[in-house]
């Protein structure tokens, strides 16, 4: 469609252009198409809410971590407890702030992770094909037969409970959603004119994956990089809600919501405000990757 | 006596078919199927054909982008039929490539230096920054455009401008032979003429030889010497421009320049009109391929491929009608 | 000579694009005639708005940022703009019909030929069973393809390129339509089906009827098989008249330079003359003549002013200043 619409659009793009007229680089155009969308403006304003909170949260907290107080224990949202207590009198609302650094360390850490290690994998397998592609997609194939949760409960199953063991299991499972998407981009660019145009300059593999390869998946990366925060984020929420990673005291969202329902009948905020931060989280990171998605799309190359 | 600097024997480029259909092995594409001919130093050798003849991988043949099956490849003295990628490299100094397509020959990621000074760095042909910058600069002037343009990205610029930068690409490495593969095809009429004058000019300021690879006779006579006229995988006439132009040998050619339209109104030409279509490249005719759609076909033409026969000096033609042999038998009977 | 009827008119068409930032006038005022039973050539780079002028007429832009601001269409004297959708779906196809440059997009690769072909007369007509696949057989017959009966059965990709655009065609004419809107027809053809194509197309018009509005590039093929031409540039027709006027006398400097830089079979020369610079940006078109800036002739009233469309010879109309008559040019020195 967009074809199309170029093919009628008057006057080719740059047809005369002047010394002073501002340089478009790509990555201009790209932030301006993002900032066109408002949904995904607000979500990374959110983000970039919880990064700062996630920094300051200790210096800024009405009550401790694990301040007891057993004369105010599961209490609704009251002036002094904007979020309630739990069943040891805690302040929910502090708990909830500090356990926002680690969600977001155990999402960064285990979707870097996969995100390398799917790129490296992805780029071998999508450029030089034969064995390496073989072997890489089997593997990746058999990861993917696998919902993601079970396999994370497999590893940690095997590993040990912890959260760094979390961390393992879902860079385990986000790895093969990369390689897949950057095997199928390599594929693709490998074939395009321009970097047959490099080939015949001379130029050395590494400099092709490094120079015009990466640079073309960087967009199909930073998009699943976004999008598999969201789901890793869940799945440490999950793996803690179900005994298996964080351990208490830790304020992690998914163990204060798995020791929320113990007491719903008393006090369902005890649910509900971890439940919705993970809620919002996930969905800002969501929304961020959709809007990147279209603002990166390499519709680009105008 | 002008060097030689192409010998191309008997080369063959074929390619098997990626799919395997439900009734058996895909066949095997015969895109160029046994090609000689000489380049000569500062000249511009025009090939010519319609879609299939293969005139497009004979290009990327040459530069060794796709890999040749069987044949001689010398290029300026040095035989690279059978080089590997590593010995290509330096050879890749000699000989370079335009392509057709503006839009999608450079990467919209990297901005026009880093296109031009690509070469410039794989080679290493500058000692330090300073010169790279020169360098490139001076490859921009070249191809008439100019330094400010360094610092922008492809989708800033229309066709044309692309084009030359292109151009600037494959002269970073000061070769000495370019072929260019349909280079203003995808460009408007205006523009084709500025870009046409553009390589006319670089030739004469840089002592380069060209292959000139084109569907478009017009263009091709204008700037080659000599040409080439292809047909499935083969040459069908070959040799000086003028005498292919004013008197074309080969059936196939005689059809080509009468479909060409002439802008003029008033010029009523009559045509020679081919039956059917292009045959396919798996699967040619045997004896000399252009038979099924030749009128002027004779029994010999569906058995026995026709050798090159040379009616006038630098005038070459694969057919036939110019077999001295056969005449005087004609002539006997 | 009875004057020939204008089977189709185009007054003071505006097209705009409107984007972001930006209104792109792609068409700007155009205005046409095409006469019953002859070809109207439209030539023009990219840009020029040709193409847009088609999808106009055919009331394709739905789905584009394209619309149609001001202006008239008529049909044979009937008004094809302004009238619901409907009806101007109906005119697709019927009256007034298209063909592209790619026929593999255009055809759909899930039908077979003779299935499409009939789908396009019950759009229009309603004939029984055996009438439309007659006719679809008929037409198709007439373009030349080997072998029609094979053919009604195959699907678009068993077919060759000069295949594709036969059945195109035959699509387009099946139901004899009053005009038949051509773009680029033959532009991804190589020259030998080209010449099939155009010789088709032309004893066809006989046979049907049909007027066509032939959008090109190509000045050989306008020489070849058009009656009259439009030369476009930047949304604007710059100059129009009868095929051997554009040719013998042409009068805009644009049609000049577009001329003399297309090499010529059998001419010599060392260097093509060429048009300076670019098209220009179409988010700053100059003031005054929009081919001032690359023009040879240019002087101080072309980038001020723009011209209007004046009258050299019969029927022949420029739209510069060098050919405004001498009391309008005053003030202006060449």
């Amino acid at each position: 469609m967009s074809e199309k619409l170029q093919t009628i659009q008057p006057g080719a793009p740059g047809a005369a252009m002047d010394m002073h007229e501002e340089i478009k680089t790509p990555m201009k155009v790209m932030t301006q198409r993002f900032l066109k969308q408002r949904n995904s403006v607000i979500a990374l304003g959110f983000i970039l809410f919880l990064v700062v909170l996630a920094f300051i949260g200790p210096l800024i907290v009405p009550f401790d971590v694990n301040q007891y107080d057993y004369s105010a224990i599961l209490q609704g949202p009251s002036s002094t407890h904007w979020f309630g207590t739990d069943e040891f009198g805690r302040d929910l609302f502090s708990r909830i702030i500090l356990g926002t650094p680690i969600s977001l360390a155990v999402g960064l850490s285990a979707v870097t992770i996969g995100a390398v290690t799917g790129t490296v994998l992805g780029l071998l397998s999508g450029y030089y094909r034969g064995w390496i592609d073989a072997v890489v997609m089997r593997i990746c194939d058999t990861l993917f037969a696998f919902p993601g949760i079970i396999l994370a409960i497999a590893i940690v199953a095997i590993l040990g409970s912890g959260l760094y063991n979390v961390v393992i299991a879902v860079a385990v499972f986000s790895t093969p959603t990369f390689a897949r998407i950057v095997r199928s981009r390599t594929m693709a660019i490998k074939e395009s004119v321009f970097v047959k145009a490099a080939i015949n300059l001379g130029a050395s593999d590494a400099r092709i994956l490094f120079k015009h390869i990466l640079p073309g998946a960087i967009p199909d990366i930073i998009v699943q990089y976004t999008m598999s925060i969201g789901t890793s984020i869940l799945t440490a929420s999950s793996l803690s809600f179900l005994g298996m990673g964080a351990q208490p005291p830790t304020p992690e969202w998914g163990l204060l919501l798995s020791n929320g329902r113990q007491y719903i009948a008393t006090n369902i905020y005890t649910t509900i405000f971890p439940g919705l931060a993970i809620f919002f989280t996930v969905l800002s990171f969501n929304t961020l990757g959709d809007g990147l998605r279209d603002a990166l799309d390499p519709k680009l190359t105008e | 006596m002008a060097k030689n600097i192409l010998e191309v024997e008997d080369l063959k480029i074929y390619y098997p078919l990626a799919s395997e259909t439900f009734f058996g092995k895909g066949g095997v594409v015969k895109a160029v199927d046994g090609v000689t001919f000489d380049i000569r130093e500062n000249e511009v050798f025009g090939i010519v054909g319609e879609s299939g003849c293969g005139k497009s991988t004979l290009g990327r043949g040459l530069c060794r982008l796709d890999p040749i099956t069987e044949g001689r490849v010398v290029l300026d003295g040095q035989d690279i039929s059978k080089f590997d990628r590593n010995q290509m490299r330096p050879i890749r100094k000699t000989i370079q490539m335009i392509f057709q397509d503006p839009y999608a020959s450079l990467n919209p990621r990297m901005s026009i230096f880093d296109i031009i000074a690509e070469p410039i760095r794989i080679h290493n042909l500058a000692k330090n920054d300073k010169e790279l910058e020169e360098r490139v600069v001076n490859l921009l002037r070249r191809v008439g455009l100019d330094a400010y343009h360094a610092n922008r990205y492809p989708h800033e610029f229309s066709g044309g401008q692309r084009q030359r930068i292109g151009i600037a690409r494959a002269l970073a490495v000061e070769p000495k032979l370019i072929i260019a593969d349909e280079p203003v095809s995808a460009l408007d009429v205006s523009i084709q003429a500025q870009v046409l004058n553009l390589l006319n000019e670089l030739k004469k300021d840089l002592n380069l030889t060209y292959i000139f690879i084109a569907h478009d006779l017009s263009v091709v006579e204008h700037i080659s010497d000599r040409i080439g006229v292809m047909y499935l995988g083969n040459f069908v006439e070959a040799g000086d421009k003028n005498k292919i132009y004013k008197n074309p040998l080969h059936p196939y050619t005689q059809a080509l320049l009468s479909a060409v339209p002439i802008a003029d109104p008033t010029v009523k030409r009559k045509r020679i009109i081919l039956e059917g279509s292009i045959p396919s490249a798996t699967n040619p005719p045997s004896g000399c391929k252009f038979h099924t759609r030749c009128p002027k076909r004779m029994p010999i033409c569906e058995t026995v491929a026709p050798q090159r026969y040379e009616p006038s000096p630098d005038h070459y033609v694969y057919c036939h009608l110019y077999d001295d042999k056969l005449e005087a038998q004609a002539a006997e009977a | 000579m009875a004057e020939k009827k204008k089977i189709l008119e185009v007054k003071h068409l505006h097209t705009h694009f409107i984007t972001d930032d930006v209104v792109v006038k792609a068409v700007d005022d155009v205005s046409l005639v095409l006469e019953e039973g002859s070809t109207l050539g439209i030539v023009g780079e990219s840009g020029s708005g040709k193409s847009v002028t088609a999808l106009s007429v055919m009331n394709l832009l739905m789905g584009t940022k394209g619309k149609v601001v001001e202006g008239e269409i008529l049909l044979d004297g009937d008004d094809i703009l302004n009238i619901p959708e409907s009806k101007k779906r109906d005119l697709r196809g019927g009256r007034i019909s298209m063909i592209f440059q790619e026929p593999m997009t255009s055809l759909n690769p899930v039908m077979t030929i003779g299935d499409q072909l009939i789908e396009c007369i019950k759009n229009h007509e309603s004939l029984s069973k055996q009438e439309a696949y007659d006719r679809a057989r008929n037409i198709l017959e007439m373009t030349g393809v080997p072998r029609v009966d094979k053919m009604m059965k195959e699907y678009p990709f068993q077919l060759s390129g000069g295949q594709r655009q036969r059945v195109m065609i035959a699509m387009a004419l099946i139901c004899e339509p009053e005009v038949l809107i051509a773009d680029e027809p033959t532009t991804a053809l190589d020259v030998t089906i080209q010449a099939q194509i155009l010789d088709l197309m032309n004893r066809l018009k006989e046979k049907i009827g049909t007027s066509i509005l032939f959008i090109t590039h190509d000045l050989g093929v306008v020489a070849e098989i058009c009656d009259q031409v439009a030369v476009m540039y930047c949304g604007r027709v710059v100059e129009t008249a009868d095929v051997y006027s554009l040719f013998g006398h042409t009068a805009h400097p644009y049609t000049q330079g577009l001329l003399a830089s297309i090499p010529k079979l059998g001419e010599k020369v060392e260097e093509l003359t060429v048009i300076p610079g670019n098209v220009p940006n179409p988010r700053r078109m100059p003031a005054g003549c929009k081919f001032a800036p690359r023009c040879p002739h240019a002087f101080e009233r072309c980038l001020q002013e723009e011209p209007g469309f004046y009258e050299v010879g019969k029927g022949h109309f420029s739209r510069c200043w060098l050919n405004a008559p001498d009391n309008e040019v005053k003030g202006g020195e060449a």
